[in-house]
């Protein structure tokens, strides 16, 4: 039961999150920060359940569409290829990259939004003591 | 402690969000899974049934796909049909019609920021955008129809764009640059007309012919840069000897063509004053440096034959415009089909109308005709003023704010005269006059009307109609082949021709068209009108049974207007077409697809045989020099990539063009590689051999030539001589607009030259063996078009492909069929049901 409530629900709901915002058409940016919106509320207010559930949910939002694109369309590849050629590096780096960007954002925003949530329940516990 | 360190927390976390997003985020937003260059993907790749409902037109359009991803648009008016023309090309062609809009506009640096503020300065000093507006107003008042095919065009492009910001599906491109388009307004297509018909008439040779008198001498430049080409006379486009409806020019061709046109009598300047003429020079070299290079040889094919001597009984037209190479194309193919019309052919992406193509009543195909319509001036300028007819006149002053991405505003300040703006930037102020900008009624306007003219062309029902919408047709004039479904044929050559009177040195007066050199501005010089559209040269049905028009001497030389301006190429690919033409009395449809494909080379048949007489007999000659005169003795003259041979002469040609010039003119400082063009030097071999130009004997200039030839084949290629083939020293690279490699087609080998009919441009210079100097510029698109029982037919094809997504099947699917010498069939399906091999279909009805 803890483990559903302190990881799957809020990982859950950080991906029913992204998937909306990414279909609506959002800014990577927004995407990561929505991310970590219900992550941050439905995780226990450790900053260490929050990093592991962001990393999670945001790696599922940012990488299945790509691996789902890679795998349907052959001019996925084609598309990689030429970012490859261009850039210089390797496809699998040209992915990798702001994937990392997005989690760490989104962990960034979640760690932020946690600590958010501490010092409320600190100044509330203050205020009531 | 505990609120401060989660204060902390907080306060870090933000900082470093905003840390990463400050670095990576043009990267994060390219690579959006959702919205970055993923969605690019399956852009414009149409499939299946489609439906869209739009606002703009009146009733519904249909366009059925073939599986080649060409529309066949079907609409109850042209006015639909443009929308949906707009809408598609927007579809497949969007950046490339942003980055043409900016290049002609003046307006790179706007995304591009200060790489390109030298290129939007010259492009805002010509003021095509000027002349663009002018024009857009001017159709909107006189021929409302018109302009509002322009503008149901621009409202199809700008609903293809908010679909696509909508979608997330903007081209690569314009991720890659981080920036979306603006929205199409007339003015946007007709600046990129006008800059079509920039690059066919911005003829500089005035500028460096003025740059090699004052260099070299009047004389000498004479000879290198005759009046008129050497071997011009028994090819020109339209057969006899120039007089036209019984008018001719009252002097001796002859005589004309000996004159010193750079003489005060004919510039009204002083070339032999000496700071004068430096000040010209550095006007001179700024105007060169601001324009920058052209493109070589840039030049096209077309030609028609009769009923008479077509192997099926039915006219035959084929045209092959040579324009650069770029990926995506310049051309993009369409078919349209309305009540009163049914044509395809090839668009040129922003513009509305089939360029170059065919209809079921007739056909037609372009090619440049070179004479001169832009003059230089030099101008007397003192506070502010400008010197002209006698009295000081204010200059025009026009600002042109231009935006720099990362720089903020740079404010040019165009000087502009009776004459045209001024270009030079150092030195003499050298303003000029173009056509474009002169307007066809000569009043500094800008107004011209080639649209209105290529309207009524997409419309023509006959020859006749034809040929009267071109009396609209003002710049660029071109050489207009054309066949008719009765089998009339023909070679008309329409445009604004200014024209000026010169007094000669006798005392006589003649009318010139065009200059050789910079012509004093303070009056005297100015164009007195344009030529008579009755007198524009023009063959109909020709008794010799066909007619052709590659870039070639137009008219004989007693046209009543001296051609002064005769930039016309020197006449290879005439003389070879001549040939093929006469080589037997009926040619087949077979025939004319070989003909575009020829890639015999006239120069090397008319010099090889005197330049390897001219050093057989040496006796030093090494095994491999030995060897390859042998080679050059048993060729057949085609510039195979296959063959040894073409790379041997090209060598030798390119090491006599230095052995020939290159001291000469270091000796008289001139840094310009101004070299002759080759029909001047295959001139000098045969009719002045023992000239300073080759040293006094040509045996030895040739000799020296063979030797520095051989040794640089051998430095870069190896000692095997049979491994020179042509097409290691001649490759094909299409590049992307952008420049950028992986969007490019890889260099392939590449037959032909800059002289074959089959053009592949490619300067004689050994500097480029080895180096990465590639063929830029050939056939653009090749149409053949032909009578059956009294029915027009097709066959075209050009190099790339419809769509320019680079991860389309439709981006470079045509190169494989082009580079082949194939073609693909075009026919004129009347109902969507008849479009063969459909793949998709687009509803837009009225919403």
């Amino acid at each position: 039961m803890g483990m559903f409530r302190d990881h799957i629900y809020p990982i859950i709901s950080g991906i029913i999150i992204g998937i909306v915002g990414g279909v609506l058409g959002l800014d990577w940016l927004w995407i990561s920060i929505l991310i970590a919106i219900p992550l941050a509320i439905l995780s226990p207010n450790s900053a260490r359940a929050g990093a592991i559930n962001s990393i999670i949910a945001s790696l599922v939002v940012f990488t299945a569409p790509i691996i789902t694109r890679i795998s349907m369309d052959p001019r996925t590849m084609r598309m990689l290829d030429i970012l490859s050629s261009i850039t210089g590096l390797s496809w699998q780096v040209i992915i990798a990259i702001p994937i990392i960007v997005y989690i760490v954002i989104s962990l960034l925003a979640c760690i932020a939004i946690i600590s958010m949530k501490r010092v409320t329940i600190e100044l509330r516990t203050k205020r009531i003591g | 402690m505990g609120i401060a360190r989660e204060i902390a927390v907080m306060a870090v976390s933000l900082i470093l969000i905003i840390l990463l997003t400050l670095s990576f985020g043009s990267v994060a937003s390219l690579m959006n899974p959702y919205a970055g260059v993923w969605t690019e993907i399956g852009r414009g790749d149409f499939r299946g049934s489609i439906k869209i409902s739009v606002k703009g037109i009146d009733n519904s359009v249909t366009v059925v796909f073939d599986s080649d991803m060409v529309p066949h648009i079907f609409a109850s008016s042209w006015r639909d049909a443009a929308f949906a023309l707009g809408y598609l090309h927007a579809y497949h062609r969007l950046w490339q019609m942003d980055i043409q809009k900016r290049l002609a506009e003046g307006r790179l640096s706007e995304i591009l920021g200060n790489s390109t503020l030298k290129q939007d300065i010259y492009m805002r000093i010509v003021g095509l955008y000027r002349a663009a507006v002018n024009t857009t107003k001017w159709l909107e008042n006189s021929y409302p129809d018109v302009y509002s095919i322009m503008a149901a065009y621009s409202a199809g492009v700008n609903m293809a764009i908010e679909g696509m910001k909508a979608r997330n599906e903007l081209p690569l491109m314009f991720k890659l640059l981080g920036y979306e388009p603006e929205p199409w307004r007339p003015e946007d297509s007709m600046a990129w007309a006008l800059y079509m018909a920039w690059g066919l008439t911005n003829f500089f040779e005035p500028l460096e012919l003025t740059y090699l008198a004052i260099k070299l001498g009047p004389s000498d430049t004479n000879i290198l840069f005759p009046v008129h080409p050497y071997y011009g006379d028994n090819v020109t486009v339209i057969p006899g000897d120039g007089s036209i409806n019984s008018l001719r020019i009252n002097k001796d061709p002859g005589y004309l063509r000996s004159l010193n046109w750079f003489s005060q009598w004919a510039t009204g300047i002083d070339l032999s004053d000496r700071d004068l003429a430096q000040q010209i020079l550095d006007a001179i070299e700024s105007i060169l440096d601001l324009s920058g290079e052209k493109p070589p040889d840039i030049g096209s094919n077309n030609w028609v034959v009769g009923p008479s001597r077509s192997a099926t009984g039915g006219a035959i037209m084929a045209d092959d415009p040579h324009l650069p190479l770029n990926i995506p194309a310049i051309w993009y193919e369409a078919h349209i089909k309305t009540p009163d019309m049914n044509v395809r052919g090839v668009t040129l992406p922003g513009i509305p109308f089939i360029i170059i193509g065919f209809n079921e009543h007739v056909a037609w195909g372009l090619t440049n005709t070179q004479i001169g319509v832009m003059d230089f001036y030099l101008e007397k300028i003192s506070n502010g003023s400008y010197l002209y007819n006698g009295e000081w006149r204010p200059l025009k002053v026009v600002e042109e704010p231009i935006r720099v991405k990362g720089y903020g505003v740079y404010l040019l300040k165009v000087n502009i005269t009776a004459n045209g703006p001024i270009i030079s930037t150092k030195g003499a102020p050298i303003s000029f006059r173009w056509v474009g900008n002169a307007g066809y009624m000569n009043d500094n306007s800008g107004v011209t009307r080639q649209v209105l003219a290529i309207y009524l062309v997409n419309k023509a029902k006959s020859y006749e109609d034809l040929v009267n919408a071109l009396r609209y047709w003002d710049i660029p004039s071109q050489n207009w082949a054309f066949i008719d479904r009765e089998n009339n044929y023909g070679i008309i050559i329409p445009g604004l021709f200014p024209y000026r009177s010169v007094r000669l040195p006798d005392g006589d007066v003649v009318r010139v068209i065009g200059s050789r050199s910079i012509l004093n501005g303070s009056g005297g010089y100015a164009w007195e009108g344009y030529v008579p559209y009755e007198q524009i040269p023009r063959t109909i049905n020709p008794q010799r049974g066909w007619a052709a028009a590659p870039n070639q001497m137009s008219v004989g030389p007693y046209y009543p207007y001296f051609i002064l301006g005769s930039w016309w190429d020197p006449g290879a690919r005439a003389q070879r077409i001549y040939q093929l033409l006469s080589s037997k009395d009926k040619h087949s449809v077979e025939d004319m697809m070989k003909y575009q494909s020829d890639i015999y080379l006239w120069y090397a048949s008319s010099s090889i045989p005197t330049l390897i007489r001219a050093v057989e007999g040496y006796r030093d000659l090494s095994p491999v020099e030995l060897k390859a005169l042998e080679i050059l003795r048993s060729w057949d003259y085609r510039m195979d990539k296959n063959l040894v041979a073409p790379t041997i002469w090209w060598a030798w040609f390119s090491a006599l063009y230095d052995e020939s010039f290159a001291k000469i003119y270091t000796d008289h400082g001139i840094k310009l590689r101004l070299y002759p063009t080759e029909d001047a030097l295959v001139w000098l071999i045969h009719n002045m051999p023992s000239s300073k130009w080759f040293g006094g004997n040509l045996s030895d200039a040739a000799r020296k030539a063979l030797s520095k030839a051989i040794s640089s084949l051998k430095a870069i290629y190896g000692d095997d001589i049979n491994s020179w083939v042509w097409g290691k020293v001649h490759r094909l690279y299409i590049a992307h607009l952008s420049g950028l490699k992986p969007l490019s087609i890889e260099p392939v080998p590449e037959d032909g030259a800059s002289a074959t009919l089959m053009n592949a441009g490619f300067q004689y210079d050994l500097r480029n063996l080895g180096r990465e100097v590639f063929v830029r510029t050939g056939p653009s698109w090749r149409i053949i078009a032909y009578v059956e029982r009294g029915s027009i037919k097709a066959y075209g094809i050009y190099p790339g492909g419809q769509s320019e997504n680079p991860v389309s099947d439709y981006y470079k699917n045509f190169f494989d069929t082009w580079y082949s010498y194939k073609y693909r069939e075009l026919d004129l399906p009347t109902n969507p049901e008849a479009v063969r091999s459909k793949i998709a279909t687009i509803d837009i009805v009225p919403g």
